[in-house]
Order: structure tokens, then sequence, then C-alpha cells
């Protein structure tokens, strides 16, 4: 019996393992629906920390052009020389270390958009409220049992039958958008992933416990309480990266995932969410952590090219490489009109620079999408602007659109998701921006 | 923009101080317990659980040792919580451990004994001279990093130890920071372990005089006139009074309500507001650490205040107006020694504080919505204890035993309460040392020191991808405690191939197994062959890791666990043949004479015994306390 195989083992076990075809995460009821328009995804990317999104889009020209250098007198991006800012619409410009999303912008296909955030009432400048606020879709709520991702996925009654990964956190533990989503596939790296380390003894090319292995978590965690679910999904997990084969995976042409510099981890967690993406295997949401924004000090001198000298700029590079190679890894398979990459962090930071060259928590912030669908080559919402008695508590980016806005128009026209009342409860949606095209589906409908 | 809306008269006390925040919000996701399988075990083994990392065989923390404690459940729990609360300590107050004491009397492990001062020498300012080799900066990191688990697995002071994590994790600095890693020996005795079990007002202190701290959130730059908040919002937003005593950006200092009187801290205001963080942050500018920034010429990391009182004379950094932080007032001018200590001791004693820390405990003890009768008993012997020099252990007794004294009023839930079984589930950490500790590793993981270790590296590195590497949490706020974080596939799967890693593993040049499965075993069954039946070893292995079984005379035969775990010792590599279960391994018919020792195919019985024993560590009984 030595050769084998994982699928004959699969096909011949009477051990009530699930034969090979039947493999998959979800717990779904939802309605299965038509596979309408190919299964269209969001990757939500958290920039845990609070984001410094006024010099992510900065204002270039005009009149808020002096009051940003005069309360940022070290950092404000400049608009010659190496450092030079971006050019967007208007009079803002984009950092510089941002070029691929630039190149994306210019090609239509990504949009910014200014002065979000929460409602008055619920502005918190607490990293922790903050991110539990963006991470529940509830913000001033902290007792909502389910994230916003997870809401949408309860809701959008599309989760195809077949889906063998609706969920995908990239990472080593979920966020708090998937709270209470017991199907999402909670994967670091596809290699090495299963607790067989032993690598003596191999039987069919496996460690040599490995399968029995996956017979007896299977067996052990077949009930049906939460701790079962949970490891029921990583024993699933474990062969699924194996059925699948995922450590095994190329890029599209062109999509140049950075291996070095702080974006690197990042750039794996793309990479693996294109992987599966591209698998066909009913993926609906990704998440991603992307932290280090904190930057109360030494953020980065404006006019400091060097990346290993300036903080921010690594940041924004490692973010803007990235989300580039996903896009151009999905466009590569004619697959970027189904994703949309949805940016935010918690809150924006102060506006004047403090005695550190860094800035401290603010409120008022950017956001960011990218995707094939995506109107993008433009800025959306208001900037509240820099100049005295414009700011929020004098100290802050005004906040002049609510974050769930955006994304209750990405649920809409992009997800397909009508019940935005169960998304975002006890939010009055005014109804969409145009970050997203209208979808002829639901033309008559709700939006 | 700029009108703020705000009724402050709508805030109550009771209103936002009952706020439990996401944690509770997680634990509205969960079912009574998490698990539909795990069955309940004894009380003793509850309590093992909860206090440290479960029963060691045969030690002054097993099941045994707690049952002759006492008559009853109540009073073994007084009585082992008040013996766990005492641990023996040296001259200086460190607690002595003798099995722990003798691993880390390793030669590998060489700066845990050193100094505040000795470290500053030689890892910070000779730590990497010019950058080049030898770098031995890191080194104190490194150890402490490895040490935390020596004393997890090992120590008899589990309580104690679980309080150091605790405090770890609510003071986190991330062990590699620029400078927590040349200081973290004294960070973590000196200030963490010194005072696990002290006064909260003293630990906070030494939290603030750390270079470690005053660096990794910035105070160290924190300069008038424009400061720089990091520190000062997360001292009272993660260390003291806590986001659950947050009233928002909107309300400024007047405008907050008075805690009304007879109530503990009537007077002061209910809660904090941004005000409070800026005024606080102010307090805090100019102060620092010596480490020769010109003019300054000392380099020897202690604490100073760059006031204009300084020798050689440096510009003040200090903001000497007049200040407010939640209600104490220090005028213009006042000595910055003075002025810090009065905030300091205002917001270490604001009843807020007791609340939070209470709070935090009882999570962590308790479940993630532990009972508000506990929660209030326990934050008012924080406040009351405010001055005693053990007021953490008071406030933590004051959980652990709520209910378990005469005369103490019941309410389900307590500690006391073994229902609680099952409703946290083990962090990476807990998973991995507690099923070492049940296997009696034999396992001193320490710093490879010229390769002389390489399987502690080996360990390290299995077990970084469970998310749980030890003081490797970059944000302030600290490995989050909720069980739902901590139930990913990643996070599983990272933490089981650890274990399974370390069963299999050797070391030294005969490659004596760490984890002495296959000799406790034949200890068990001595050479009767007879006896290696899948049925007995299952049922052993499942008394010993567990350290309890559900029926006196079957043990756990009969279990739907134990029939799992016994046919994985029947299942033949094929997966589809199975070996009798009721048939000593080795003791014949015809082709059986290859005993558990053995390793020859097709059996492979010393890897099949290792891999029934991973999956009794794998199972969700062992998942959960």
């Amino acid at each position: 019996m030595g050769n084998l195989t994982r699928r004959s083992f699969l096909k011949g076990s009477a051990l009530g393992v699930t034969a090979l075809g039947g493999l998959r995460l979800g717990f779904n009821t939802g309605i299965a629906r038509a596979d309408w328009e190919g299964n269209r995804f969001i990757v939500f990317v958290f920039l845990r920390g609070g984001m410094d999104g006024l010099n992510f889009v900065a204002p270039i020209a005009g009149p808020d052009r002096a009051s940003y250098e005069a309360k940022r007198p070290t950092i404000h991006l400049r608009t010659t020389g190496e450092t030079a800012a971006l050019p967007l619409a208007g009079n803002f410009g984009l950092h510089f270390a941002a070029t691929g999303l630039h190149q994306l912008y210019q090609a239509g296909r990504c949009a910014f958009v200014h002065g979000i955030g929460f409602p008055q009432g619920s502005i918190s400048r607490s990293h922790f409220d903050a991110q539990d606020y963006v991470d529940l879709g509830t913000p001033g709520e902290l007792h909502t049992p389910s994230g916003w991702l997870t809401r949408h996925l309860e809701s959008a009654g599309q989760v195809p039958d077949n889906a063998q990964i609706p969920a995908l956190c990239a990472g080593s533990a979920p966020p708090d958008s998937l709270l209470g989503r017991r199907d999402t596939m909670t994967l670091d790296d596809p290699g090495s992933f299963h607790p067989n380390a032993n690598s003596g003894t191999q039987v069919g090319g496996q460690p040599l416990y490995k399968l029995s292995t996956m017979i007896t978590l299977n067996q052990m965690y077949g009930g049906a309480g939460v701790l079962e679910q949970a490891g029921t999904g990583a024993a699933t997990t474990v062969e699924l990266v194996d059925t699948l084969a995922l450590s095994d995976y190329t890029p599209s042409p062109g999509a140049n995932y950075p291996t070095t510099g702080v974006g690197a981890t990042l750039a794996n967690q793309c990479k693996l969410i294109a992987n599966v993406a591209k698998r066909g295997l009913g993926l609906q949401v990704a998440a991603i952590d992307y932290g280090g924004w904190d930057t109360h000090e030494n953020q980065g001198a404006g006019d400091q090219p060097s990346l290993a000298q300036n903080t921010y700029a690594a940041r924004v590079d490692g973010l803007s490489q990235s989300l580039a190679a996903l896009y151009a890894d999905l466009a590569g398979s004619g697959m970027a009109d189904r994703m949309v990459v949805v940016v935010q962090s918690e809150f924006g930071r102060r506006v004047r620079e403090n005695a550190n060259r860094g800035t401290d928590h603010g409120s008022g912030n950017t956001m960011f999408l990218l995707g094939g669908r995506v109107q993008g080559g433009r800025l959306f919402g208001t900037f509240g602007g820099l100049g005295d008695g414009q700011l929020f508590q004098n100290e802050d980016v005004a906040t002049t659109t609510d974050t769930r806005r955006v994304l209750s128009e990405v649920v809409t026209r992009h997800l397909g998701n009508a019940d935005l009342a169960h998304v975002f409860p006890d939010y009055a949606y005014p109804g969409p921006l145009g970050v997203m095209p209208g979808d002829p589906i639901f033309a008559n409908g709700f939006d | 923009m700029g009108v703020l809306e705000t009724d402050p008269g709508a805030i109550t006390r009771r209103g936002f101080l009952a706020g439990n925040r996401s944690a509770a919000a997680k634990a509205a996701t969960a079912i009574d317990g998490f698990s539909s399988s795990a069955l309940t075990p004894p009380f003793a083994v509850y309590v093992l659980g909860r206090l440290g990392h479960g029963p060691s065989h045969g030690t002054n923390y097993s099941v045994a040792y707690f049952n002759s404690l006492g008559a009853t459940d109540d009073a073994r729990l007084v009585n082992f919580v008040d013996e766990q609360l005492a641990p023996s300590t040296d001259g200086s107050g460190n607690v002595t451990d003798a099995a722990v004491d003798a691993r880390l009397a390793h030669p590998a492990y060489y700066t845990l004994g050193k100094s505040f001062a000795q470290l500053w020498t030689d890892h910070e300012i000779n730590g990497n001279p010019g950058g080049g080799q030898p770098n031995v900066r890191d080194h104190p990191a490194r150890e402490g990093e490895r040490a935390v688990f020596v004393r997890a697995i090992y120590s008899r002071w589990q309580l104690f130890e679980r309080m150091v994590d605790f405090w770890h994790d609510h003071f986190n600095v991330p062990c590699y920071d620029r400078y927590a890693a040349p200081t973290w020996s004294s960070w973590s005795r000196d200030v963490v372990r010194r005072n696990a079990l002290g006064n909260f007002r003293e630990l906070l202190q030494q939290t603030f005089a750390s270079p470690a701290m005053l660096y990794y959130l910035d105070n160290y730059i924190n300069r008038a006139p424009s400061f720089n908040e990091n520190y000062a919002r997360e001292v009272i937003e993660l260390h003291t009074l806590g986001a659950i005593n947050y009233l928002g950006p909107t309300l400024q200092q007047h405008e907050v309500p008075l805690i009304p009187p007879g109530e503990d801290g009537a007077g002061l205001p209910i809660g904090y507001v941004d005000a409070d963080v800026y005024e606080l942050a102010r307090a805090l500018t100019g102060w620092t650490f010596h480490r020769a920034s010109s003019p300054d010429t000392i380099n020897d990391g202690t604490l100073y205040c760059i006031d204009g009182t300084t020798t050689p004379p440096q510009t003040s950094q200090h903001d000497i107006g007049q200040k407010t932080v939640l209600g104490a007032f220090v005028p213009a001018n006042t000595p910055t020694a003075t002025e810090i200590d009065t905030f300091l001791d205002r917001i270490a004693t604001h009843p807020g504080t007791g609340r939070h820390i209470a709070l935090k405990l009882a999570r962590r003890f308790i479940g993630e919505d532990p009972p508000e009768e506990v929660v209030a008993h326990a934050a008012h012997v924080f406040h009351a204890n405010a001055a005693a020099p053990d007021q953490i252990k008071r406030t933590l007794r004051a959980i652990l035993v709520y209910g378990a004294e005469a005369g103490d009023p019941q309410v389900p839930g307590a500690f006391r309460d073994l229902a609680n079984f099952g409703n946290k589930v083990k962090r990476p950490f807990d998973v991995v040392v507690s099923a070492l500790r049940s296997v009696s590793v034999d396992f001193t993981i320490r710093r490879n020191v010229d390769g002389e270790s390489p399987e502690s590296d080996s360990f390290m590195d299995r077990f970084r991808r469970s998310g749980h590497r030890p003081f490797d949490w970059r944000p302030p706020d600290g490995f989050p405690d909720a069980s739902d974080y901590w139930m990913g596939s990643a996070a599983f799967v990272h933490a089981w191939r650890t274990i399974d890693w370390t069963l299999d593993q050797g070391t030294g040049t005969d490659q004596t197994p760490l984890a002495p499965v296959l000799a406790i075993t034949l200890a068990e069954f001595s050479a009767s062959v007879a006896q290696h039946t899948p049925t007995k070893l299952a049922d052993f292995w499942l008394r010993r890791c567990f350290g309890w079984a559900p029926d006196p005379t079957n043990g756990w035969i009969g279990t739907g666990l134990h029939q799992q775990v016994r046919d994985f010792m029947c299942r033949n590599t094929d997966t589809l043949n199975m070996f009798p279960s009721e048939i000593g391994i080795g003791a014949g018919p015809a082709g059986n004479t290859d005993g558990i020792g053995t390793n020859n195919s097709p059996n492979y019985w010393y890897n099949r015994l290792r891999g029934m024993v991973g999956c009794i560590l794998f199972s969700p009984q062992s998942m959960l306390r």
C-alpha cells in the first residue's frame, strides 16, 4: 500500500471522512442563487494603527496648500524633486511612494475618498475602540456580536452551495470584521500547514501518520459546538491546502509581488488571496491586516526619498506594490472585474505634526478602492479644508462622509447585497457616491 | 462643523461603566462553553487548568495534591489559592522555584541575573559596538522569550506565572523593541515579576521608569510645547482606567459628571476625556531616560526629566503650566517629580482603574462575561487597598475565592463554579505548554548557543506561526484574551504542529527523546506485552494527559474520545486496515512480534504511539480550560 495516494485514500476510506468533492469550509445555510457575475468578491485591507491619510492624499496646490505646509513643516508632501507627490485630480497629490496605485488611478481602476470616518457622536481617538467600530461596522457600539463582513455574508444569499472557501483571512488570526463567521479559512501561509511536523518516514509522499491524524481530527471535532466547528475548519483547511496544492502557485505575468521590505508579508497574503480567488472556490470575502501606521514620531520627512530613512514611505511602498501586484495578478487572469479592494484605517491623524516629526491621533481620513469595476481616476467625498475654523476641534481633517456610505455602495453595487439594514443596522444610507457603477440587476431596486 | 452636540446629563456612571466593550460582544457569540463534546472534569482539574497550565504528575500542582488540602472543594480552593499566592522568595523578593531555577542555571542563560546597570553596560552600551559582531544586544530578549516556556512548563508557582503573563500583556512591550531587547531581563524581573502580586501604583511606576516603555510609547521624545500624546493616552486608556472609562472626544473636563457621594472615589470625575490625556501628556513632557543624548553625558538608562534642573544644563522640555488630570490640580512650576507623582497617584487610585483591572482579571480567570458581583467586589478590594503592598494579591484572591469562604454570597458563574469549565479556549501558548507538561517533557528551551540546542530554535520557529510568539505583539494592548481570536485554523494547526514536533524530537548525540512517551508507557505497563492493547494504551494516556477519568473503574473506556484515540492506535498506515483493539502489541499471534518500542515497517509502533498521544493533545478536551 506504499503508493497509496491521497485521492484513493479519500475515496476508499470507510471511516467517515468527507469525499474529496465535499471538502469545504462552509456551514452556510444561505440561499443558493445563480452564480451571478461570476462570484464577485471584496478584499478588505485594514491599515491598523491610524494611517495618516492626509499625507497619503494631500493638497499640492490651491487654498489649502499653505495651511498644509505650515501645519506640517517637516513631513508635508513636496511638489517638486525626487519626492514630488504624484498628481491626482484637482489640487491633490498622492504620496510619492504609491507609484503602483498611481498607475491604477491613471488607468481608471483606483479611486480615493477623502474626509471619511465616523459620525461626530461616534468619533473615538482610541485605536481599540475605533478599530472595533470599523470591524463591527457599528460606530459608537462595541457590543455588536458580529463583524460587518460576517453580516454581509449572512445576508448576501449568494454563497454558492459548492463554495469551498467563501471567506479567507490571510494571517494567523481572523479580524473582527469576520467575527462570528465560523467558516473563515484562516491561513498564514500554505507551506508546512499541517499538524504532523515529523519529516521522517513517509507514506504516499506524506508524513507517516498524517492521513490517520486527519481522520482522527475529523472524528474528534465532529460535533456541533463552536470549538468543534473551529477544529473542523482547521482540519479542512489542512486538507484543502493539500488537495488544492495551494503551496504551488504561479502568479500571472506582471504581478510583481515584493519579496523584501516591510510589505513582503502583505505581498505574500495578497498572493494567497489571488491564488484562492483564481481557483473558483467561491471566495466572497478576504480580509488582511497591515499594521504599523501609528506614526507618533519620525514618520518621514517630506523630502526624504530613502525608504530606509522614511518609515511612512516604506509602509506606503509596501502597500502600493502589494496591491498593484494583486490587481495585476487578477487582471492577468481576466478576473479584475470580480474584485474590489477596499482599504481603510481606524482614524486619520492630527493635521499638525508634533515636535517629533510625527502625528498624533486624529479622526477624518482617506480610504481608497481598486478593482476592475471601480470608477477610478477620480477623488470622491468632500475635503473639509485645512484653514483656521475648518478643522474638527481645530485638530483633525473634518469627517464629511460616513465610512459606511462607501462600504454600502460596495455591498450593493459590487457584491449585489441589497440587505443593508442587516449589514449596517441603524444606518441611513444616503445613496451612492459613484465609486462603483450601478448594477442593472438592481436598477429597479433599492439603489 | 465644530458644533458639538453633547448631552452630559445623559451619561450616567452606571450606564457607561456597565459597558463591557468588544470582549463582551465576542462572548455573546459563544454558547455556554465552546464545546459540544468535551466532558466536565473534576473541580481540581478545572482549577489547575485555570490557575496554571494543568496538572503536573507527582508535584504540588497535581490533582492528588489539590485534593489533599481540605474536606470540600471550597476549602481546597481557598487553601490552594492561598498557597499559590504565597510563593517562596529569595532575599530580594524574587520568586524561587527549584525545578525552574535548576533549568535556568544552564549556561545558555547568562543575562537573567544581571542587574539593570549591568544589562545596560553589557547589552546596550556594548551590545553591538559599531554595528558589527558580536551582537549581544538582543540576548536578553532571546532568553526571555524562551525562559517563559521553561517557567510555564516547570514552575510549581503556576498562578504566579499566570499573573506575570497577565501583566506582560497588560503593560505590553514587544521584547525586540529598541530598548526592550537589551534590558528585557530587568523589565521582566524587576518590573513585572517583582510586582506581579504587589502594589499596582508601584507596578505602574516601574513601567513608567523603564526605558523599554518610555521608548516604545515615545515618551522619551515627548517635549513641550507640541507634546507627543502616545504614552499619556495609553497609560490612561490601557494601563489604568481603560477605554471602558473613556467618555469620548467631545466632552470637556468641566462637563464630566462626578462620582456621587457614598461610592468609591466620590467627587472624582466619573471617567476621562481627551483633555485628560492632553493634560497628562503635558505633565509627561521632558520625561526620558539617560542615554547620553547630547548635551546629556550620562548613559545609564535611568529616568529623568529635562526640566531645566539637569547637569549639564539642558534647555527645558517640560511644560511648566498648571494642569488638571481627572480632577487633580497641579499649579504652574510644580517640581516635575511631584507633579507626575500626583497624577499617577490619581489615575492609579481612581475607581475606574480598579474596575478596569478587576474586569480584566475576571475575564482572564473566570470567563469573558464574569458575574458583575465578582467584578464589583474585586474593584472595591482594589480601591480599598490602594496603599497595600499586596494590593494585587488581595484583588486576585477576591476574585478566585469569591463565594468559597464561610458566609460568602453565592453567585452563579463565580470562579468556584465548575460550570465555567469550557468557557475559555486555550491560547496557543497554553495549548502547547499544557501539552508538554502533561507528557513530562524534558526540554530546557533556551538560546541556541553555537549550535548547542538546535531543537530550541526549531521549536520556536514552529510555534511562531501560531501568532502567539511570546512578547511579540506589536500594538500596546497586548495579546487578545478573548477565545474567539484564537480559534482560527492557523492558531490551531501551528500549536498542534509544535506539539507533534516535540513528541517526535530527540536531543543530543544519542537523540534522547524530549518527551519520554515510550519510557512512561513501559513504566506503566511493565514488560507484559499482553497489556499493550490499543484499548489500554489509549485509556492510560488519556488519564495521564488530563489527570482524571470519567469513570473510576473503566477510566476513559466507553467515551467517544477513547474510541477515536484507540482507533488511531489500531489504524494501520494504509488507513484502511485495523489492528485488533484488544490484542497486546507485540504479544502475538503470528507476525505480531514487534513491540510498542519498535518502529519497523509496516506498523511503526513507536511512531504510532506518539501519534496517538498527539491526537489526545489535539482533542477538544485538551483545547479547553
